[in-house]
């Protein structure tokens, strides 16, 4: 037939056949530009998780959280989606000071991350999605950007971001699996207390 | 399988097939969990359907938990009890994967959600059965975290039985391989597995007249379709090996599952 085809900037492509009755060309191959984006903001990281409910949860847990270990390092490798994993999860950890927890001394951590497990990541949007993990028994807790973001259809990220530091530290303090750890808004419930309180140390 | 009606309480008293008083949201709620046998041997992994219905008009709100599920990308709405005395029933927890705190799922009037669990060992004590006798599971929904609306199914008794004497082999096996057959039931996609290991459990589904066999042929298949060694002609022949050898509906509805196409992840 000859002659080529151009859509929306796309390069040319050879027409092979023409129907004037139906209006229809047929053509060698498709180039139709486009470009596909997620609702992910990659540039969110780094940031630290925020802390600000932390003291007034622990409170009746008689524990004063304090942020005097130094471990604020921020050269964390980038990971789009956390592994469930526990192993491959502690891997991304940069946990220097987990050796100081000790009886006398509790320590926690706490790391911002993008996004869990691709199973409940929001993506697409009908998906499940987690705000944050603790590994059990061995520790560490990530706390999970992307999905604290009013686009998520988090009705208050703020209140809500805080409410899971306090959620997944209480699982690595309270040394406990049980669910749920707080009300919502960041108050621990009673049985989060009883194990902050008659436990020895965090997780590990 | 139990019926219930929400209440808002701190911890509710179930009461058998009845329907306690109506809730703040004026909607209701049926779940149901369902082991696939009601007497099984130590080391038999407990297979439990548990359905979530929402029997109200209004949509519902319901907390996510991150029990046993049987499939990876599921995230179940019904946490796990589980104990052997009936009134001191504790959180089922495997410690094999995350803690997460999780967004609600929204149930709709008239939706319906079904979630396969699995139970059988977790990382902190071990096998949940170690010695003979009655166990109990019982299904949790949590509404809301504030004010707190819990829902508890009836406590289902589980009889565990001594192994027969023909399989205390494979049962003290099992015991001294017990983290290795627990991530292999509970976590088989990321369960990595000696080859020792592997070895032996096919020796039990194809040599052996073992009543494990049909678990580890099911869970082998599993692990073949999703884990670290992807193979789909070992996952098939696995998956035809445990539908042979069920001695339950659940075991072959599994296997029929992996039979009908499942192919490996990537």
């Amino acid at each position: 037939m000859g002659g080529t085809l151009s859509v929306g900037g796309g390069g040319n492509v050879s027409i092979v056949a023409a129907n004037g009755g139906l209006s229809l060309l047929t053509t060698s191959a498709l180039n139709i530009p486009c470009t596909l984006k997620d609702d992910d903001d990659n540039t969110l990281l780094p940031k630290a998780p925020d802390t600000s409910a932390m003291a007034p949860a622990y409170q009746p847990a008689y524990v004063v959280p304090v942020y005097d270990v130094g471990d604020n390092s921020m050269n964390v490798p980038f990971v789009a989606n956390v592994p469930e994993d526990p192993v491959e999860t502690l891997a991304i950890h940069r946990w220097d000071s987990r050796t100081q927890n000790a009886p006398d001394f509790w320590v926690a951590y706490l790391l911002e991350g993008l996004q869990s497990a691709s199973r409940d990541d929001r993506d697409p949007n009908n998906e499940a999605f987690s705000f944050g993990d603790t590994v059990n028994i061995a520790g560490g807790s990530l706390i999970y950007l992307e999905v604290h973001q009013p686009r998520e259809g988090v009705g208050n990220p703020v209140a809500e971001e805080r409410d899971t530091v306090v959620h997944e530290t209480g699982h690595a303090v309270g040394r406990s699996t049980d669910e749920p750890v707080t009300d919502g808004a960041s108050n621990f419930k009673a049985n989060y207390l009883n194990h902050i309180r008659s436990t020895t140390r965090p997780w590990p | 399988m139990c019926k219930y009606m929400i209440r808002p309480c701190s911890f509710v008293s179930a009461v058998w097939l009845s329907a306690l008083s109506g809730s703040a949201w004026g909607g209701s709620l049926t779940v149901r969990v369902e082991p696939h046998k009601a007497v099984i041997v130590l080391g038999e992994p407990v297979l439990i359907t548990t359905t979530v219905t929402n029997e109200g008009s209004e949509p519902m709100k319901l907390s996510h938990h991150n029990v046993p599920t049987i499939d990876q990308h599921s995230l179940s709405v019904v946490d796990l009890m589980f104990g052997a005395d009936e009134e001191n029933l504790e959180h089922w927890s495997d410690y094999l994967r995350p803690l997460g705190k999780t967004g609600p799922r929204t149930l709709a009037p008239d939706e319906s959600l079904s979630f396969d669990l699995v139970m059988l060992y977790n990382r902190k004590d071990g096998f949940f059965a170690t010695t003979p006798g009655k166990y109990w599971i019982q299904g949790r929904v949590v509404i809301a975290p504030s004010p707190y609306v819990e829902i508890l199914t009836t406590p289902i008794a589980i009889e565990v039985r001594e192994p027969p004497r023909a399989e205390r082999a494979v049962w003290q096996w099992l015991s001294a391989n017990k983290d290795e057959y627990g991530r292999l039931v509970q976590v088989p996609w990321e369960a990595k597995l000696s080859e020792e290991f592997v070895q032996e459990c096919n020796r039990i589904c194809t040599e052996t007249t073992s009543s494990y066999g049909e678990y580890l042929a099911l869970f082998l298949s599993r692990w073949y379709c999703e884990g670290p060694n992807k193979d789909a002609a070992k996952s098939q022949r696995f998956a035809e090996i445990a539908k042979v050898k069920a001695t339950s509906e659940k075991v072959r509805t599994e296997a029929d599952k992996l039979l009908s196409g499942k192919q490996p992840t990537p």
